[in-house]
């Protein structure tokens, strides 16, 4: 078991084996071409995985893992790692629970902050939604999940695995016990299936809204320039830890 | 100005406005590779060629398949349409007397429709760097070594031409299938938009 502290009451506890477990999950993803020059938000080790840059941001709620309960918020850049995989590096991801928070932070080196989070289904529309704090509302986005995503393109999107990047940081004391790592990881999505035996992903019209930047949280920063594809999907999902790539 | 689609008149549209746009010559400065679109005849189609400007549009499309490669069509379910339309591969289909023939069509779109089962139109348009180099009608089995195949039905291919529905939706939908190198197409789906964007923006006579 990977446990947090407290050493007698750990924050969080993952088996390393079966790393952490999602039941019940539906998210919201909106995949786009980036505007400006990604580089200086990449870490060494990384490099864009197409030209112009693509990015993407996804909004989940979890009605159950292994951390709890909670929504999440994630603004990730596609990129290619030096082993030649295609996967997603992490500059921004925000969480509504304390024990998923410390486990992203210390095990995977997300850089995960509270933050308040929504997916709600309002009309016709799918509206997740992040602000930070309550009240200042960094990026809403909506979509209308209007049509079935049959195509195996979602497979190359959100392939099985998903590799996932992110620089896990500790400062040091004095210089002492400081670490940065490129961490790769995983999140393994099961998408829901029908009773017919199809997936349960639709697709339709959406956008994104950055509608009130902030210096704090600047998710503006991937700025987004052509809309690709909007979807809504269910799923279970199981994250894990692949290797640290990279000691800094 | 407006074109037919389908038509010689909208292929060389696209090929123009395409060669045209300085932004797709950006955007698609890496892109090396062609594609083969293969447009299956469905009732779509039948009731469109119903519209004389639109069978003749349609008609010298496959006027411009030279008569030597016409062979390629015996025994397709291309060749059993143009049989069911009186139409013969040597005939010089361009000259052919349209009204008659759509009239035909919409008086018997049942059997027509059963004749075209399986028929269909193939473009091949070949990019290299941000240019557009070539676009031309395929014969059956012509270019099926093609970088990319993208299949599906003529109304399909209809929305993507006239800006209903953009080629990323129609494929993550499934509504168009996309066969060949996916990783090479997550990488230039900024190319891909701006060209369907291009086509999307040629007026389309009705």
């Amino acid at each position: 078991m990977l446990k947090g502290i407290p050493l007698d009451s750990p924050l969080y506890e993952v088996d390393e084996e079966r790393g952490i477990e999602y039941r019940n999950c539906e998210a919201i993803t909106g995949f786009f071409t980036i505007k400006n020059d990604v580089e200086d938000l990449l870490p060494e080790g990384l490099k864009p995985y197409s030209k112009p840059a693509q990015g993407g941001i996804w909004i989940s709620h979890y009605s159950f893992s292994t951390v709890g309960e909670y929504h999440e918020y994630l603004t990730v850049i596609q990129v290619e790692d030096e082993q030649g995989d295609m996967g997603y590096y992490i500059p921004y991801i925000y969480v509504t629970n304390d024990s998923a928070l410390a486990a992203g932070r210390e095990l995977a080196g997300a850089p995960k902050k509270l933050a308040n989070i929504g997916l709600v289904k309002e009309f016709d529309v799918v509206m997740g939604y992040l602000e930070r704090p309550a009240g200042k509302r960094l990026v809403t986005f909506v979509m209308k999940p209007n049509t079935r995503a049959m195509g195996e393109m979602i497979d190359f999107i959100l392939p099985k695995p998903t590799y996932l990047y992110s620089v896990r940081h500790l400062p040091p004391i004095k210089g002492k016990g400081g670490v940065t790592q490129l961490v790769k990881w995983y999140a393994d999505i099961d998408f829901h299936t029908d009773p017919k035996g199809e997936r349960v992903i639709f697709m339709g019209p959406g956008n994104i809204t950055y509608d009130s930047p902030s210096v704090i949280d600047p998710v503006h920063k991937v700025e987004i320039d052509a809309f690709m594809t909007a979807i809504y999907f269910q799923f279970d999902m199981k994250l894990g830890f692949v290797d640290i790539l990279r000691e800094y | 100005m407006a074109v037919v689609f389908p038509s010689k008149e909208w292929m060389e549209e696209l090929h123009k406005k395409v060669n045209a746009d300085e932004e797709y010559k950006k955007v698609a400065a890496n892109w090396e590779g062609d594609y083969l679109c293969v447009v299956e005849l469905d009732e779509e189609a039948l009731k469109d060629f119903q519209n004389p400007k639109v069978l003749k549009g349609f008609l010298g499309m496959l006027d411009s398949i030279p008569k030597e490669k016409r062979e390629k069509f015996k025994g397709t379910p291309s060749e059993k349409l143009l049989e069911a339309l009186g139409l013969s591969l040597d005939a010089n289909l361009s000259e052919v007397n349209v009204e008659e023939i759509a009239k035909k069509i919409a008086e018997n779109p049942d059997k027509i429709l059963e004749a075209a089962k399986g028929a269909t139109l193939n473009i091949w348009m070949d990019f290299w760097h941000g240019e557009f180099r070539n676009i031309e009608v395929a014969a059956p089995g012509e270019h099926e070594d093609a970088k990319f195949k993208l299949i599906g039905p003529y109304a399909v291919f209809k929305q993507l031409v006239m800006g209903k529905a953009d080629a990323i939706t129609l494929v993550v939908s499934g509504k168009l299938k996309l066969q060949g190198d996916m990783g090479y197409m997550m990488r230039n789906m900024a190319t891909v938009k701006k060209f369907t964007d291009l086509m999307a923006s040629i007026p389309i006579e009705s």
